[in-house]
């Protein structure tokens, strides 16, 4: 992406904006940024390639909560040897949101150069999915340890492909930084500010 | 002297953080260095540490570009610096789930790790929330949680419910829920009478959120929450207030693991890599590593 004008899309898109504004979504009037329009007809593959981004963070960050719910549960059997776990709201919580991501994942038209991402946030929850099925049948069946260990190595994966599918430029990361012991003056300063507000709440 | 020796180890820093993340309500006060640390535990036959640091391999660029973190070094080089290897350390204790603190555990391949099991449990359910409340999930590394599975799985995570006493001989963890983190504990070494020390976790950034100027209300020092808890400041200063008394509130004997002055209170040197090591109290019989 070297047109400055489509540069300047992108950038608006995943740092200016929340993924979920819909004044990403909309055309910007002739003269809004510079003079010039965001983007022209020529750069009609940049612009899908930021839609496709925009879309995606939502569906991203879902896969990243939905594995540490996930592996929080699993922790909370192994460890604890708690079979109890299987019974409480949170599975039916995660299912639920596993669903919600479905719909999304579906909704998501992936430019040409960008199918293979779009596969792995597939995988990634065709995978959680079937760690799902093992919680279910961890539940029912007496023999619940092999559900939970065969549910640990799929959640391993789960992440893996997550982990495949990360992209910090585009605010893709397994880790919310924003609030976290580091140092959002540094960040402030490398982007070179003086002034104003501290926090991105775009990024 | 006593049974315990104890270090501080610096494996990383950020040189300029914003005063008021460490400091509730020190607004535009500037800038402090905030060191990245564990701390590392000897005696009795064991060697045990109080968390285990950040994952470089997975992070260590973005947080170098974005945030300014620096020269993170390996536990291996790290604790080298005193003789010992990541692989003899038999006990990790985890003070809470943010990426800083339980972020490295594949670097320990023979330690046991202890964590609040409320700290998983509330993880869950914040996870499990709207994006609208997203903030209540900062800075916890699914990835840390998934490696916590493979941790359960060999039987070297262990999920603890409230206080423990003589988790090893004479030390014990102590809970301090909904304060910085939902399940976040401290850990007091007991090295004789009179001779606890108290590792904080980051329920302590620094030394003023245990002695900070009380001249606005006429006193000498009061306690200063830190800047960032998921759960509340009222709980942050009453953890404190448990911290001091085990301590007969000789304030020396909290230890914040983010606090650059340690250098001041504790023999300490500077490494080969820039990193600092403070020695905190040696047991009987043993040497220094700062001298």
């Amino acid at each position: 992406m070297t047109d400055p004008s489509a540069k300047r899309f992108f950038e608006r898109a995943v740092t200016v904006h929340r993924y979920d504004c819909e004044l990403v979504a909309m055309p910007q009037a002739s003269g809004a940024e510079g003079g010039k329009s965001a983007v022209d007809e020529d750069n009609a593959a940049d612009e899908a390639t930021v839609r496709y981004v925009v879309a995606t963070r939502p569906v991203y960050d879902g896969l990243r909560r939905l594995i540490g719910q996930v592996a929080g549960l699993l922790v909370l059997a192994q460890a604890g040897g708690r079979r109890d776990v299987f019974d409480l709201p949170d599975i039916p919580a995660a299912r639920e949101r596993w669903t919600e991501i479905e719909q999304r994942l579906g909704a998501l038209r992936a430019p040409s150069g960008l199918a293979s991402h779009h596969a792995r946030l597939a995988t990634t929850h065709a995978t959680l999915g079937e760690v799902l099925e093992d919680f279910g049948m961890a539940r029912l069946q007496r023999d619940w340890q092999q559900h939970l260990d065969r549910a640990g190595d799929r959640i391993k994966h789960a992440y893996a492909w997550l982990q495949a599918a990360s992209e910090p430029r585009a605010g893709m990361t397994p880790v919310d930084f924003n609030h976290a012991c580091c140092s959002c003056a540094q960040r402030w300063r490398h982007q070179g500010g003086n002034d104003g507000p501290i926090f991105d709440l775009g990024a | 002297m006593g049974q315990y020796s104890i270090w501080v180890l610096e494996y990383s820093y950020v040189s300029n953080y914003h005063k008021s993340g460490v400091l509730y309500g020190a607004h535009n006060q500037g800038y402090v260095k905030l060191p990245y640390c564990y701390a590392l535990i000897k005696g009795n036959g064991h060697v045990a540490m109080v968390d285990v640091g950040y994952n470089n391999k997975d992070y260590g660029k973005h947080l170098g570009d974005k945030f300014g973190v620096e020269n993170w070094h390996s536990p291996k080089a790290v604790l080298g610096e005193i003789d010992l290897t990541p692989e003899d350390v038999d006990t990790v204790f985890v003070t809470h789930a943010h990426f800083d603190h339980f972020g490295n555990v594949e670097d320990f391949p023979m330690a046991i790790f202890y964590i609040q099991e409320k700290e998983i449990a509330k993880w869950v359910w914040a996870m499990s929330l709207p994006d609208r409340m997203r903030w209540m999930n900062v800075a916890v590394d699914p990835g840390d949680i998934v490696r916590g599975v493979d941790l359960a799985r060999q039987k070297r995570l262990v999920t603890i419910d409230g206080a423990r006493q003589d988790v090893l001989p004479n030390i014990d963890l102590n809970p301090a829920f909904d304060s910085h983190t939902y399940g976040s504990m401290w850990v007091t070494v007991r090295n004789g009478k009179e001779d606890s020390w108290v590792l904080a976790g980051d329920l302590v950034y620094v030394f003023d959120n245990i002695e900070g100027s009380g001249a606005a209300v006429d006193i000498e020092t009061l306690y200063v929450p830190v800047g960032l808890a998921v759960g509340s400041q009222t709980n942050l200063v009453l953890a404190t207030e448990e911290m001091m008394k085990q301590v007969n509130y000789e304030a020396r004997r909290v230890i914040p693991i983010h606090e650059e002055r340690l250098k001041d209170r504790f023999p300490s040197r500077i490494t080969k890599n820039g990193l600092r090591i403070s020695e905190i109290c040696l047991a009987d019989g043993e040497k220094s590593r700062v001298q």
